[in-house]
């Protein structure tokens, strides 16, 4: 019996990752939240996980919010799992809805940052190979771009306009249809 | 970390911080009207937008690619029914409701205005009264009818030659519908057309098809097939992917479906006799086949008006916004089943289109108006579903004429540039 608890005590250890941030502050979280980056996965199969993951690209404060994301989104997917195994109860299927509505709620807030932060989530998320994070904040900059003028972008993301005023006129006559 | 903070003047030049392969990964969220904005806030973003082709894969993904429904006549009924799956394909910006009195006017407010698709062609329906309309999109463009000039052939008697004269229009174009009816319709259901390729294929009474290309400004008048056995052949011309193709399927033999592919290599064209079916198994199946209902359904819109044109709101609630996109490689095939008498005069199923994207014909029947799908490569037969119309009054439910609509989502009427 004893045996059998020191067994699972050292599973449960086993499970967990260390993450090291660029700032050498270290996190300690489940394989379960951890293999949501693909790049954490690949390391931990590949087995050069000991002693920590050193995530040289990612700050204390972006990867806080990684692993917070991370965090929630593994317990959406086991949660999954637990539902799909067991037959498609009414039941069962009002507690997905109102888990996946909570979990929609959950992606709202997380987006509410300024813009510097949201461009570090997603830089992270490219880095780390995290799909869903990628999606969720590539769709938050694209849904501030779309139905804005070419000026408006610039303005909002302070970028100067390095084409001569011909090329800008071409792009304008490719496409005119977008500009009237 | 602080001076990231959110303050009222943005963070320096934070977009360009961002990878070209990240900054494409933001950008391929954008409809076509914001990438075409987004090529132009500087050269990076319209690298981002160019290497990868984004713009076009955009545009590609909002056009005609899928067949989403048959769209169905009914003599005697006032509104064009949709005939399709009651499932949300997956991917889709919206649901395309059957119901265009809902969102289009009818042509001088009036409420006897028949809903009748005349025709259709890369998601976009011709209704009466030159009015264009894209149900997915819910645009409505009129057709400015007659043009002005007007050109037309007029053979001369002074110089014995057929020549080329335009008319200028004097006053304004004509808005009544009952007066430009049957041009409308000279020009849409009684000439077939296929555009297929950037050419246009018309039809004629005598079989000959009329290739025009839209590019040159020139056409090309091609010779009907020899049709053996059939004199006066009730030839359809119908385009697909592969090309433009002549089916004959006469009342007069049933149960003999021919179908021809034109073959335009070597710049010569002629029409090669593909497929040459005996549909008499088609038919045996489909007799034994007694289930009525099918993987399609009618959005049932006409039932919901009553004598008086009105819409019956009290019915609508089973009237759900039906939309469905049919798998034809994976939907139930009729099996051969146990034997049956098979009885002659059950013959009577007339062929009312093709697959825009694959070797597949529809047939229709009067007796049971029952939809089917017919594979003719495979020769396998699938069960559409029920394709007569719920009525209150009407008790005619042959089809009359149907085309195959494949939505287009793209927000401009392509060409309205």
């Amino acid at each position: 019996m004893a045996s059998a608890g020191s067994g699972d005590e050292k599973a449960a250890a086993a499970a967990m990752i260390t993450l090291i941030s660029s700032d050498n502050e270290k996190f300690e979280v489940t394989e379960a939240t951890a293999t949501l980056s693909q790049t954490i996965r690949h390391m931990i199969e590949d087995g050069c996980t000991d002693g920590g993951v050193p995530l040289p690209n990612v700050t204390s404060k972006i990867l806080a919010r990684v692993i917070e994301y991370c965090k929630k989104h593994a317990t959406a997917a086991a949660g999954e799992e637990g539902s799909s195994s067991s037959f498609s109860d009414a039941a069962f299927l009002e507690v997905d809805r109102a888990f996946l509505e909570e979990l929609e709620e959950f992606d709202d807030a997380f987006l509410e940052v300024d813009r510097a932060t949201l461009f570090d989530l997603i830089l992270a998320a490219n880095y780390l190979d995290i799909k869903g994070l990628l999606n969720l904040t590539c769709q938050k900059v694209a849904d501030s771009v779309k139905g804005k003028t070419p000026e408006q972008i610039r303005e909002m993301y302070n970028i100067v306009n390095d084409l001569t005023p011909e090329e800008e006129a071409e792009i304008r006559r490719e496409t005119q249809w977008a500009f009237e | 970390m602080e001076q990231h903070e959110e303050s009222p003047s943005p963070s320096p030049a934070s977009a360009r911080r961002l990878p070209s392969d990240v900054l494409a990964d933001v950008l391929r969220h954008l409809p076509p009207r914001g990438l075409a904005a987004a090529r132009c806030v500087c050269t990076d973003w319209r690298a981002a937008v160019d290497d990868r082709g984004l713009l076009r894969a955009a545009i590609d993904a909002l056009l005609p690619r899928s067949l989403d429904a048959l769209l169905v006549n009914y003599p005697g009924f006032l509104h064009t029914e949709f005939f399709s799956r009651p499932a949300a394909p997956p991917g889709r910006p919206a649901r395309v409701s059957g119901e265009l009195s809902t969102y289009v006017p009818a042509p001088g407010g009036d409420y006897r205005y028949s809903y009748t698709v005349r025709d259709h062609c890369n998601g976009l329906l011709l209704l009466d009264g030159h009015m264009v309309v894209n149900p997915a999109t819910r645009r409505i463009e009129d057709i400015a009818w007659p043009p002005s000039p007007f050109t037309i052939p007029v053979f001369s008697s002074r110089t014995g030659q057929w020549e080329r004269r335009s008319f200028v229009r004097e006053g304004p174009a004509l808005g009544s519908v009952a007066d430009m009816l049957p041009s409308i319709r000279i020009l849409a259901g009684d000439l077939p057309a296929v555009y297929w390729r950037r050419e246009l294929y018309v039809q004629d009474q005598t079989n000959f098809v009329m290739r025009i290309s839209l590019e040159s400004d020139k056409y090309q008048v091609i010779k009907p097939p020899l049709v053996t056995g059939c004199t006066n052949p009730r030839l359809r011309l119908a385009g697909s992917e592969k090309g433009v193709y002549y089916v004959l399927h006469d009342a007069t033999d049933p149960r003999r479906l021919r179908v021809w592919i034109l073959d335009e290599s070597c710049g010569q064209m002629k029409w090669v006799l593909k497929y040459d079916h005996d549909l008499s198994p088609v038919l045996e199946l489909w007799n034994r086949h007694d289930k009525l209902d099918g993987p399609w359904v009618l959005q049932d819109i006409n039932y919901y008006y009553d004598e008086d044109h009105e819409r019956n709101e009290e019915d609508m609630e089973e009237a759900v916004d039906l939309k469905l996109e049919w798998d034809s490689d994976n939907d139930d095939f009729l099996e051969e089943g146990t034997e049956t008498d098979s009885d002659g005069s059950d013959d009577d199923i007339c062929y009312i289109g093709f697959h825009p994207y694959k070797e597949v014909v529809f047939f229709s029947r009067s007796m049971e108006c029952k939809g089917l799908a017919y594979h003719l490569s495979s020769s396998k037969v699938q069960n559409l579903g029920n394709l007569s119309p719920k009525s209150r009054n009407v008790t005619c439910y042959c089809v009359g004429t149907a085309f195959c609509f494949t939505p287009c989502w793209l927000e401009e009427l392509p060409g309205s540039s």
